[in-house]
């Protein structure tokens, strides 16, 4: 019974937030990727930035904290190709926030997808799951693989939130 | 009458005689330390009959004791043939003739095959390594990339690089003017 109370409460939540009519025109793709660290390994032929220590990845009102940053370029060694966190990544953006042990962001089609007990929260909502897909412009998440687990407060100023 | 004549002209003759300045040097000397100092030179490094690299420099001064060269407005380019060469320029530079290090300074600037571009203070090309290295804050500028950190180890065999505390800008391509 608990179960299916649940279950009834991540699909009211998943509907939440596919009919969010927030979505806002994705901005993140453009906007300069601003990166600190404590080291950079740097690799011509992988086509690879390696950034070390303390990262800390802001762009427009997300900011990205994790161990190890690898931003890797296409074939030109120009543009961007992929993104990905390694280790203790939390996502801060307004007052959403992720967290997980792996993240791959996708600049382009402005998601990051959040794996290794990844969590997202918006106020006291909280959503968990194997794999979370987190919205960057849209504002919302959808949880993938394994079991769903989402804690909602209805009554509460957030309710209906998109974590 | 004729001896007071004679006289006058002697006198004459002596006083511009000492008037007359000794003609200048026309070669300075060149201060005790130096034993050698070139105009226009080029040096050129290679190892196992591969060239490693060449560096060109407008005034060259040789100092024996310490075995060093100390050249003005310098132009090192680092060969290499996989990853293209680099290319340095610098106000001054040492060349050590038994490490064949280069330290490079003053207003140092450099620029990779792929289009990087460096600026720094001092740069030391390390020959054992054959790696650029700083210990100064280095600003680096590429295609839709700022950055710019300390300590860089840039291996310009590999073109690996290394930087410590980085602070790094780059713009999306969508991005870009």
């Amino acid at each position: 019974m608990k179960a299916m109370k649940r279950m009834a409460a991540v699909t009211a939540l998943l509907t939440l937030l596919a009919q969010s009519g927030l979505a806002a025109a994705p901005t993140h793709g453009k906007e300069p990727l601003k990166i600190k660290s404590n080291e950079l390994h740097a690799d011509n032929e992988k086509k690879t930035a390696t950034f070390e220590g303390s990262v800390v990845a802001r762009q427009g009102d997300l900011t990205l904290y994790t161990d190890k940053l690898v931003i890797s370029y296409g074939e030109s060694g120009k543009d961007l190709s992929k993104v990905e966190a390694f280790g203790h990544v939390r996502i801060v953006q307004g007052d959403r926030e992720a967290v997980g042990a792996h993240a791959v962001y996708d600049n382009k089609g402005g998601r990051i997808v959040l794996d290794g007990s990844p969590r997202v929260m918006q106020g006291k909502n909280l959503i968990t799951g194997k794999e979370i897909t987190y919205y960057v412009d849209e504002q919302r998440s959808v949880v993938t693989g394994g079991r769903v687990e989402a804690t909602i407060y209805p009554g509460e100023k957030d309710a209906g939130a998109k974590p | 009458m004729a001896v007071a004549g004679a006289i006058l002209v002697t006198a004459t003759i002596l006083i511009r005689m000492q008037r007359t300045k000794s003609p200048r040097l026309a070669i300075q000397k060149l201060p005790v330390q130096i034993d050698v100092s070139l105009q226009a030179i080029r040096f050129t490094e290679s190892r196992h009959g591969v060239k490693q690299w060449d560096l060109t420099a407008d005034r060259a001064e040789y100092d024996k004791n310490k075995g060093r060269t100390s050249l003005a407005r310098v132009n090192l380019t680092i060969l290499n043939s996989s990853a293209g060469e680099i290319r340095v320029t610098a106000d001054r530079a040492d060349y050590d003739h038994a490490s064949k290090n280069v330290s490079l300074s003053g207003n140092v600037q450099g620029k990779s095959a792929s289009g990087l571009h460096f600026t720094a203070p001092q740069v030391r090309y390390v020959a054992a390594r054959s790696t650029l290295e700083s210990p100064e804050k280095v600003n680096f500028r590429g295609e839709g990339l700022t950055m710019e950190g300390v300590g860089m180890e840039w291996h310009t065999k590999s073109h690996k690089l290394k930087l410590s505390k980085v602070e790094a800008e780059v713009q999306p391509e969508g991005a870009r003017r």
